[in-house]
């Protein structure tokens, strides 16, 4: 199926120059240290804690709503720090997950309600079934889906996925429009 | 993945966990395992090394104590550690991990090496009826000695009989090894407490868990022991009928690009339903199909009927019998304004719905045939397709057109009132 | 029913601005609680201990369960040295020392918890039990095991949080109240 239109109130995203859609009930803290690349939408509810460390956000993400994207922390020999995270270009990550990792590659699909475990490795396109719970420290390696509790491999994806994520999110992007006014959703 | 027209090929094992590439005959040895990555007996999650301090007597000066560090495997999830099974931490954080042996590989090698000998006997039994043919006319034109063949003879001769001496001694020693395994005939009884005995849950080990480890199938929790994590592979893809490449990725395991990637979304032209629209039994819809070109240049596409016996389809359909033509892919048309220079088509607007860069909307119309399920329909879709990969511009030929029909199962879904 | 809105912050509790608390909550020192918890404490008083940790989007909620009498009133006592991580609810009425409540786990109001208990992510409790000590709960389907040592503490990340949440958020305090000396 063709992606349906999904419209949103003209007031309730922040349209920014780089063409990024950031909700305004979403919760940024530390929105200094976050750096979101350009044509990202980021919807209602969604936590980005910033201020424990800097978050990179790359082009064409979509972080749909009540995600909490939190930096993991690290214990090093002289004390402990929250280490940084970078999200890829190209990730799509559904409702309702909670991604704690250190790394996060691009053309990724993370599905709803998961726990990405702390420090976990996210390679490039890779994709996380619902429902998952990674445990801490694991890596997912290209072209694989992890799922269940604790997540394991389960499945292998098909070359052209690198292109199927590019079709999702630009397509997203493209239909994610406002209207003035009257709330209106159609999928 | 694999199916009738494509075949399948390891090309590099990796370890998931640390994503080192292990060559295939490494792999082989290691029985597909990798040799610093464990896996936690308790859950199936990967392991991490964990570090402590231990204070240690110093050897030189009994008095005076330092502090050694010292590793341990932990698990992140389940929270078991190799010190719950009274493993001694090690001084290494890697390497010093052993495996433990399995009882029964003195065993299961002795019958590996008999099977072996007979495999090799059975070989030479049939070279050696090959020979037994063959050797007549040598030493025929050998006696003859015309051409100087006795020498040639000799040789064979020798060649064939040192296969055969050695086999008398295989014979032997293959009798001698083998010795078949007794069955159990006694065995103690069950103990009365075994009914009494209260169950301690903790202490216990879990059928998954001791199928985990099959050699051992440990049914104490005690006995626990991480296991070797097992590789992932890496598939290169081939043509059944013409051997060709299909998909080839890198070496690297982390690497996304391939050296050789042959998909069918860049030639393909791509069907996909537009928008949900009503249907309703026995009443004709109109359904519209977006076709997408993924090639660079202009296609032309039919859709015709499906003519032999159809399994699939449960409903009527009625395509548009003319041809159309999509415009090319083209990437730079994202940055560009407006309408620069586009090419202008006719249109049958009872055919054409709309026609956006290299995607055009095509009217079908479906009458569904059944009250629930859902709705389904085939056709074949019919498109031309240039190789411009192996095209040679410059010798002024124009690459090959060629048509080529593919089959197209729709899955429309149930029937659906029209939404307000 | 009146809910007692009165919430102590001790000195060195980190609260951020951005949670809701509603009733009778006391936090005790050296606790940090990251923005958009709840502390909810409707049928009853809630009492924190110190040096704990209590992530952002938690539930910690003091409701008696549908169908008891409406003027029972229980005190919910959460110890020291505990980790409430991302999304987990908590309900149960005594929670011990160092205990760790992962993502997304679920504690039933009938849960104790006692010292070094662990409940695993997306793990849901509703049973009526005491878990004894050193518990760990993982797993789809809740297995448990017991561990050797308690889960180690989580001073330098307390430390650490101290330090750098009150730079992005605003803090709340108790006003102490001086005595006044005539």
């Amino acid at each position: 199926m063709e992606f349906q239109d999904q419209f949103y109130t003209n007031g309730e995203y922040i349209e920014t120059a780089s063409g990024n859609k950031v909700s305004r009930q979403s919760v940024l803290c530390g929105s200094q240290n976050i750096v979101i690349n350009g044509k990202t939408i980021i919807m209602t509810d969604c936590v980005i804690r910033g201020d424990l460390a800097n978050v990179r956000i790359g082009r064409h993400c979509v972080i749909s709503r009540k995600a909490v994207i939190r930096p993991p922390f690290k214990k090093f020999s002289k004390g402990v720090a929250f280490f940084p995270l970078h999200i890829g270009d190209h990730v799509f990550i559904d409702e309702d997950s909670i991604v704690n990792a250190a790394q996060v590659g691009s053309y990724v699909h993370i599905g709803k309600n998961c726990v990405i475990g702390r420090r976990c490795v996210l390679k490039d396109c890779c994709a996380i079934a619902d429902n998952t719970v990674l445990p801490p420290e694991t890596v997912v390696p290209p072209f694989t889906v992890f799922s269940g509790s604790p997540g394991q491999f389960t499945a292998e994806l098909p070359e052209c996925t690198q292109d199927l994520m590019l079709d999702v999110t630009m397509n997203y992007y493209q239909h994610f429009k406002a209207t003035a006014g009257v709330k209106e959703k159609k999928k | 993945m694999t199916n009738q027209t494509q075949t399948s090929q390891v090309d590099t094992p990796y370890c998931p966990n640390c994503l080192e590439h292990m060559p295939s005959t490494e792999a082989k040895l290691k029985k597909n395992r990798c040799s610093n990555c464990f896996d936690c007996p308790s859950c199936g999650h990967t392991m991490t090394t964990r570090a402590t301090s231990q204070v240690v007597t110093n050897p030189d000066d009994p008095s005076k104590t330092t502090s050694k560090k010292v590793y341990y495997l932990a698990c992140g999830f389940c929270r078991w550690t190799t010190r719950d099974v009274s493993i001694t931490d090690k001084p290494q954080a890697s390497g010093c991990w052993e495996a433990l042996e399995n009882p029964d590989s003195k065993r299961i090698f002795s019958l590996l090496e008999t099977y072996q000998q007979l495999a090799q006997r059975e070989k030479t039994e049939k070279e050696r009826k090959k020979y037994v043919r063959r050797r007549s006319y040598l030493n025929y034109a050998a006696s003859m000695d015309k051409y100087g063949l006795t020498s040639v003879a000799a040789k064979k001769k020798a060649s064939v009989g040192s296969s055969m001496s050695t086999l008398k001694e295989n014979e032997e020693a293959v009798i001698k090894t083998f010795s078949p395994s007794e069955a159990v005939v006694d065995f103690d009884p069950l103990t009365d407490d075994f009914f009494t005995k209260p169950v301690l849950l903790d202490k216990i080990a879990s059928i998954g868990q001791r199928l985990a480890s099959p050699e051992f199938q440990p049914e104490e929790a005690e006995s626990l022991h991480p296991r070797h994590k097992h590789l992932l592979i890496r598939r290169s893809l081939r043509c059944k009928e013409c051997e060709h490449n299909l998909s080839k990725p890198e070496f690297n395991p982390v690497s996304i690009k391939f050296k050789i990637q042959l998909i069918a979304l860049l030639h393909v032209p791509e069907i996909r339903m537009f928008s949900p629209t009503e249907l309703k039994h026995k009443k004709e819809c109109k359904i519209v199909l977006s076709v997408c070109n993924p090639a660079g240049y202009n296609t032309t596409v039919s859709l015709l009927p499906v003519k032999e016996q159809d399994d699939y389809s449960n409903s009527k359909v009625e395509l548009p019998k003319q041809e159309v033509t999509i415009s090319s892919r083209d990437d730079a048309a994202i940055y560009d304004d407006g309408s620069q220079g586009q090419e202008v088509f006719k249109d049958d607007p009872s055919i054409v719905k709309f026609r956006r860069d290299n995607k055009i909307g095509l009217i079908i119309k479906v009458t569904p045939g059944i009250l629930e399920g859902d709705i389904k329909v085939s056709f074949w879709l019919k498109h031309d397709y240039r190789n411009t990969a192996i095209a040679l511009p410059s010798e002024g030929q124009d690459p090959q057109t060629l048509w080529l029909q593919h089959r197209v199962l729709l899955n429309i879904g149930p029937l659906r009132d029209a939404k307000g | 029913m009146s809910a007692k809105q009165k919430v102590l912050v001790s000195h060195g509790a980190v609260v951020c601005d951005e949670c809701e608390i509603v009733g009778d909550v006391t936090i005790g020192a050296r606790s940090v609680i990251h923005p958009k918890a709840r502390i909810i404490a409707d049928d009853g008083p809630i009492i924190i201990g110190e040096n704990n940790i209590i992530e952002e989007l938690v539930t910690i909620i003091n409701r008696n369960p549908a169908g008891t009498d409406a003027n029972t009133q229980q005190v919910m006592i959460v110890g020291n040295n505990n980790v409430f991580e991302v999304g987990c609810y908590v309900e149960a009425t005594k929670i011990g020392d160092h205990n760790v409540v992962e993502a997304k786990a679920k504690v039933g109001r009938q849960v104790g918890l006692t010292t070094g208990c662990i409940i695993g992510s997306m793990c849901s409790l509703t049973s009526n039990e005491i878990l004894p000590e050193n518990t760990v709960i993982y797993g789809e389907e809740c297995e448990r095991r017991v561990q050797r040592e308690r889960p180690p503490t989580q001073n330098l990340q307390i430390d650490f949080l101290t330090k750098i949440l009150p730079n992005y958020h605003y803090i709340k305090k108790t006003k102490s109240s001086t005595p006044q000396r005539t």
